[in-house]
């Protein structure tokens, strides 16, 4: 039977998430625009287990679906762009010792990530040079002699939590001739000695998320902290964004959400004083068709979700999902800074906001031109 | 038919252009992050002749025509669209309401023309009007033949840094328009909220409270005035939008021919060759769409609502274009490090400095109904 309704359980981890976030969240949403790390914001969360929502709860997770998780992150982004994302990367690590890693590496680097003992976890992959083309990567891990430490030598970029995470997945040559083959998956520890977190970049939106470089020079990291064997490093890193690209879709949804809503209020407003701008049907129709555009894409994020807990390939079900929602999400606020009153293009004001955050929701975890190049392959390889 | 642009309208376009590249492309981004403010290329650009384009040269001004005021404010919009919209605020919206209002206090005009002393316009109030449709501000007539001024007017472009504003106001009779002095007692200015782009822009809130304005400066009816002041507000805003789009253009361009993946410059990547070639055809479009509706607002004024279709498809081209300049960025583009995040933000904040596209539109579709567009 076909339903599009969240189980009781999907429903319980979206009302946790909706409660924290139209809760404490609310009244430091601001602050986290205005720059403010979301130190607590992110200990709140973690204190529901929303920073492992796929993780087992004995580990302190919350068991929960992949739709779970899409619904429990837009609930996040209506409220807190920043805090989502921050979020969304540490469900993402997390998700990967889940899948990839041993019940000890589970103990040591996941229960922390969940409890918020860790404040983050953070996802290194892209370098300077390396962005969409990630595969290019450059970042060297070296096995010792004794076959027991590898050291990582190289230069991450646009690391969102880089310097706020207790555990960093960074993604590594073993191989430096075998292309994406070559590449391992490393758990990384902060506190290693030459490890250190270079500039911290000026955003136009979700400015409250620590986006920065790190570099590692000569890194040591014992062969007990390589999640997974050698060479799956990549695979690791394009499963994460499978799951990643949904979450990323539900952002987007999130603050296209605020955007909408904030247009209907001041509709609403304006109506009540009668001073409305003569020009109803305008607005009329563009809201009718940022609604409609959520929809379809909240559909498709749902679904790609739904397939995924199914244990299905969903590469191209994300990539459509997160190519249309994120895009979606471009109209709707693009569209409401059209439909804003005066006030309402404050840089502050929910759609103003919305309009900084929502733009890079369409470059990470895979440009749109990416996320076509993904849908196209895929479709020529099922053809 | 002749697309060329005379001598006078090309030295024009390259003294501007050289100033921008000198004295406002760096500095911008400073601006823009609030550090520092434009005062001092404002005066520059009085020098340059640049705050009196509209006035005659009798009176002191630089006695050019609409379409080369547009072609220097695109051309400055390139550097900067918060120091073009002051700029375009003071000569067309502002000057270009004295004018219309036939204001003939010659040393007080020449001093405006000349840019010893700035003049804003205050006319729209309000949280949700972008328009000014609505005045509440009041003007009463004294005993002694003065005007009592009383109201509040929001996001005012030059409003701290003018001497002078003209500030509609409803008195019994209809709108009118006075000349106030904003040093003048009851007068208090305040910076606006910073919006989401255009922040080089000076913007303040005034309010009046109980404001003498001497008789000498009433200027009349504010509704005679009004088509002639939002088209010049409406040409002007399409041609800084013109410059924000050059300039997002061009930022693209370069960008992707210096940044390589997968081995190459991802400017010879198709995806990122349609969206220069869109962007590019857009941009076309809407010069010519501008320069037109600008040359005929310098001659015979009946424009077939050509400001309005100007307006609307330049506003609309430099938020596309901005986008995807900013998209072939990839991350770069969302940091204040690159131009291209500024322009994304000013092409969203245009419409403050003219009633929207979807005013403009109605305006447009109304005009075919009457057939006053010249249609049936
Ligand atoms: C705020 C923020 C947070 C981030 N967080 C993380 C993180 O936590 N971990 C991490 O590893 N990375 C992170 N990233 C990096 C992000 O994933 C990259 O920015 C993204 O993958 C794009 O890479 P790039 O910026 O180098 O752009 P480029 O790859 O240089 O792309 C530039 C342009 O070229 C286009 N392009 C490139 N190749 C092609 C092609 N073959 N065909 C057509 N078009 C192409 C792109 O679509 C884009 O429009 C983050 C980025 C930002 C901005």
């Amino acid at each position: 039977m076909m339903d599009f309704l969240p189980n009781a359980d999907e429903l319980r981890i979206q009302g946790l998430a909706r409660s924290y976030a139209r809760g404490p969240l609310a009244e430091r949403a601001a602050a986290h625009d205005a720059g403010a790390f979301p130190t607590a914001s992110v200990l709140g969360l973690a204190g529901f287990g929303l920073m492992g929502i796929k993780s087992p709860v004995a580990l302190g997770g919350l068991g929960g679906t992949n739709v779970a998780y899409v619904l429990a992150i837009r609930e996040v982004a209506q409220v807190c762009a920043s805090t989502a994302v921050t979020m969304a990367v540490t469900n993402m690590v997390g998700d990967m010792l889940l899948q990839f890693g041993t019940a000890a590496q589970q103990e040591r680097w996941l229960r922390p990530l969940l409890t918020g003992a860790f404040t983050a976890g953070a996802f290194a992959l892209t370098e300077p040079s390396a962005g969409s083309d990630a595969a290019s990567l450059g970042t060297k891990a070296v096995l010792s002699d004794d076959g027991n430490t590898y050291a990582l030598t190289g230069t991450k970029m646009w690391i969102t939590s880089g310097d706020v995470a207790g555990v960093i997945l960074v993604m590594a040559k073993t191989d430096a001739d075998a292309g994406a083959r070559g590449i391992s998956a490393f758990l990384v520890d902060p506190a290693s000695a030459g490890f250190s977190v270079g500039r911290h970049e000026q955003k136009m939106g979700l400015k409250g998320s620590s986006t920065v470089s790190l570099t590692f020079d000569g890194v040591k990291v014992p062969v007990e902290d390589r999640l997974g064997p050698e060479g799956i490093g990549f695979r690791i890193a394009m499963t994460a964004l499978d799951g990643g690209r949904c979450g990323i879709g539900a952002q987007a949804l999130g603050i296209a959400q605020a955007s909408l809503d904030a247009v209907l209020a001041s509709m609403a407003a304006r109506k009540r004083d009668d001073r409305a701008l003569g020009t109803d049907q305008a607005a009329a129709f563009r809201i009718a068709d940022m609604a409609t555009r959520m929809e379809a894409a909240w559909l498709m994020v749902l679904r790609a979700s739904a397939l995924k807990d199914a244990g299905q390939r969903m590469s191209r079900e994300a990539a459509m999902a997160k190519v249309f929602a994120t895009e979606a999400a471009g109209f709707v606020t693009k569209t409401a800074m059209g439909l804003a009153s005066a006030a309402d293009l404050r840089t502050d004001s929910p759609i103003g906001r919305a309009y900084r955050d929502a733009r890079v929701a369409r470059i990470y975890e895979g440009t749109s031109e990416v996320q076509r190049i993904v849908i196209a392959r895929e479709l020529v390889r099922a053809s | 038919m002749n697309f060329e642009l005379d001598e006078t309208q090309e030295m024009i376009r390259d003294s501007v252009r050289s100033f921008v590249a000198g004295r406002v492309s760096q500095p911008a981004m400073k601006w823009n992050e609030g550090h520092g403010d434009a005062r001092e290329a404002l005066c520059e650009l009085a020098g340059l002749g640049l705050l009196g384009v509209l006035v005659s040269e009798k009176a002191g001004g630089a006695g050019l025509d609409v379409l080369t005021l547009a072609i220097s404010l695109a051309e400055l919009a390139r550097g900067d669209a918060g120091l073009a919209a002051m700029v375009a605020h003071h000569n067309a919206v502002a000057l270009g309401h004295l004018l219309a209002a036939g204001y003939d206090n010659k040393p007080q005009l020449q001093r405006f023309a000349q840019g010893d002393a700035l003049l804003c316009r205050a006319a729209s109030e309000g949280s949700d009007h972008l328009d000014g449709a609505t005045i509440t501000t009041t003007a009463t007539k004294q005993a002694d033949g003065a005007w009592s001024l009383k109201g509040h007017k929001r996001l005012v472009p030059l409003g701290n840094l003018a001497s002078h504003s003209i500030v509609t106001a409803m008195t019994e009779a209809g709108p009118i328009a006075l000349l106030v002095d904003l040093d003048a007692a009851g007068v208090t200015r305040t910076l606006s909220d910073t919006l989401v782009g255009l922040r080089t822009c000076d913007l303040a809130d005034l309010t009046f409270e109980a404001v003498a304005v001497p008789e000498a400066n009433f200027l009349g009816d504010a509704a005679a005035v009004a088509s002639r002041v939002a088209a010049l507000a409406r040409i002007t805003t399409a041609a800084i939008a013109l410059g924000v789009t050059r300039a997002a253009l061009a930022a693209g361009v370069t960008y992707s021919l210096e940044r390589k993946q997968f081995g190459k410059p991802i400017a010879r990547f198709q995806p990122i060759q349609w969206q220069t070639a869109d962007s590019a055809t857009e941009l076309e479009a809407a010069e010519l769409l501008t320069w037109r509706a600008a040359w005929q607002l310098s001659t015979s004024g009946a424009t077939a609502h050509s400001v309005e279709k100007a307006a609307i498809f330049a506003l609309e081209s430099a938020q596309k274009v901005a986008d995807r300049a900013l998209q072939m960025h990839g991350g770069y583009g969302y940091t204040v490090d690159f131009p291209v995040e500024r322009h994304f933000r000013d092409a969203a904040t245009l419409r403050i400095l003219a009633d929207g596209p979807d005013v403009q539109r109605v305006a447009i579709a109304k005009g075919l109904a009457t057939g006053a567009n010249g249609v049936r």
